[in-house]
């Protein structure tokens, strides 16, 4: 197949790696290559090769990170509706205190001035090109 | 009063003009050597040079009043400036005075937004495909929504792992 010919082969210091050690490895660390690599003894970037390789390494990772995130969400979606009027205040104060709330009015105001990392004021100017002698 | 960080200029929001769309579009052919740069009513004559490769191909650059070759040029205060030239002046990239977790969250909604797209990401797509090296993009991006999570809600998860261990 040709798209197999694109994927960068796999380092040859991760040629001998236990696949599923290193599959673990990442899990345990949520998929950040630096300390996965460190703790195989493997340099970061022929860690990313490897997982560029076969990506199918990162699935066990993106699963735990998945899961840090639902266990998260799972606790304050529980405080929330909780008998106890201090609980829910203070899910209601994390909530709008995280991205979720991020363009809510009363969302505390980002560093910066900004409501979300994606609204930021580009400067608008017409910009063209002509290209001479070719 | 206007704080020190809203008044401060990132290269990112500097109006610019890049190469690789135009060499793409055909705006700057494969023998062009120099063209007319117009920022509003601004113009500037700026080199081009070429890395041809043995297929034929070609990737095209400006080439910086500095003598550098870049891809993106940008303008800042009245003058032409590649990211050298810029960084001489002073300017950084909007990411490096960001925390770790206001880093992941602009490249979260950076990826978000190109991994939901249903345009094209190249000029000129390869057949039946919109977006290259997705599943790279992916990755970073799950990474980027666990570290948000991480600061926004850091201790929740973890002491819920505890008591479940």
């Amino acid at each position: 197949m040709a798209w197999l010919r694109l994927r960068p082969e796999v380092p040859a210091a991760c040629a001998d790696l236990d696949l599923g050690l290193v599959e673990r490895t990442l899990a345990k660390h949520y998929g950040f290559i630096p300390a996965a690599a460190l703790e195989l003894g493997v340099s970061g970037p022929d860690l990313r090769r490897l997982t560029w390789n076969r990506p199918e390494l990162l699935e066990e990772a993106e699963l735990e990170c998945q899961l840090f995130v639902n266990r998260a969400m799972g606790i304050l979606s529980d405080a929330l509706h909780s008998d106890d009027p201090r609980r829910r205040m203070w899910a209601a104060d994390k909530i709008l205190s995280s991205r979720i709330a991020s363009d809510y009015p009363l969302a505390p105001a980002r560093r910066g001035g900004r409501s979300s990392a994606g609204d930021y004021s580009r400067q608008e100017i017409a910009v063209r090109f002509e290209a001479t002698g070719g | 009063m206007v704080s020190r960080v809203m008044a401060r200029a990132w290269i990112d929001d500097l109006p610019s003009i890049g190469v690789s769309r135009l060499r793409a579009s055909g705006a700057i052919g494969a023998q062009a050597q120099a063209g007319t740069v117009w920022f509003g009513d601004i113009s500037f004559n700026v080199a081009v040079t070429h890395r041809r490769f043995p297929n034929g191909g070609d990737w095209a650059f400006f080439l910086c009043p500095c003598g550098h070759r870049a891809r993106t040029l940008r303008l800042y205060e009245g003058d032409l400036g590649c990211k050298g030239c810029l960084e001489a002046r002073g300017l950084r990239y909007r990411v490096e005075d960001l925390s770790k977790s206001e880093r992941a969250r602009h490249v979260a909604s950076r990826l978000k937004a190109r991994l939901t797209s249903d345009a094209p990401a190249r000029l000129h797509p390869r057949e039946g495909r919109v977006l290259d090296r997705r599943s790279r993009l992916a990755a970073a991006s799950w990474r980027a929504e666990y570290l948000i999570a991480r600061r926004e809600f850091g201790g929740l998860a973890d002491g819920v792992a505890e008591t479940e261990a």
